[in-house]
């Protein structure tokens, strides 16, 4: 009878130690566990509350950047088209030089004939 | 004498017997109470845990769409930016290429006033020594 109770007071003690070691051990977990709960929740809240901000901001810069956009878009066609038309009147300039030199040439010709 | 000496053993074995049933049951509830308390704890670790890889799921998907509005956001400031300071230089270039259009339309319109006056001459002079 009482060795029974000295085997059961010996598992008894065992067990309460590794219990207790269990215990310790998940209470530290479960600690660092709700440290990493808080921790992400911070960071999700932060994102939360960047979210709109970025949003908002991105509404007002948006139009703008298109508007820029079609503006230096504008502005290149605007100096294509002149480029264009200069080079066709650039052209017509010498075209109508040569024409006038050879005019000349023959005005200068028949009053000179005899 | 040897009555007294029996009854108080069995008397002791009583005792011992009984300490030994309330050190038992004291023992089981300890333990009983410490089983517990672990499954409470893992129950708690494994909600918590779950919790914050949820919340850290739904961080990383906001921090995605985030993170893609902030790059949206600086394509849009550095277009802004990049047009901002095109525009003089072509206005510049345009301002230089009107300036050269409006001469080269005012010498080509010369030049065919010449061109007219002297086709117009070469015409005359053409009709008289014809004519003589």
């Amino acid at each position: 009878m009482l060795l029974l109770l000295c085997v059961l007071l010996a598992w008894a003690a065992v067990t309460g130690v590794q219990l207790r070691f269990q215990a310790d051990d998940a209470a530290l977990s479960l600690e660092t566990s709700r440290g990493r709960e808080a921790k992400q929740q911070a960071e999700f809240d932060e994102v939360t509350a960047k979210l709109p901000e970025v949003q908002a901001l991105l509404a007002q810069k948006q139009p703008e950047a298109e508007r820029s956009a079609a503006r230096i878009d504008e502005l290149k066609a605007r100096r294509k088209a002149l480029r264009e038309e200069n080079a066709a009147l650039q052209a017509a300039q010498d075209a109508l030089t040569s024409e006038i030199e050879q005019l000349r040439a023959a005005l200068e010709k028949g009053g000179t004939a005899p | 004498m040897t009555k007294h000496t029996g009854d108080t053993r069995r008397a002791f074995v009583c005792v011992a017997a009984l300490a030994a049933v309330v050190l038992a049951l004291g023992t089981w509830l300890t333990h009983s109470a410490l089983v517990h308390k672990v499954a409470e704890l893992n129950e708690q670790l494994a909600e918590s845990r779950e919790t914050w890889t949820a919340t850290a799921a739904e961080k990383e998907a906001l921090q995605a769409d985030l993170a893609e509005l902030e790059g949206e956001l600086r394509e849009a400031e550095l277009t802004i930016e990049e047009s901002t300071a095109r525009e003089p230089s072509l206005q510049s270039d345009i301002d230089a290429l009107q300036t050269e259009h409006d001469a080269l339309e005012a010498s080509v319109a010369e030049l065919t006033a010449t061109r007219d006056a002297l086709q117009a001459q070469k015409d005359q002079t053409k009709t008289e020594s014809s004519g003589s």
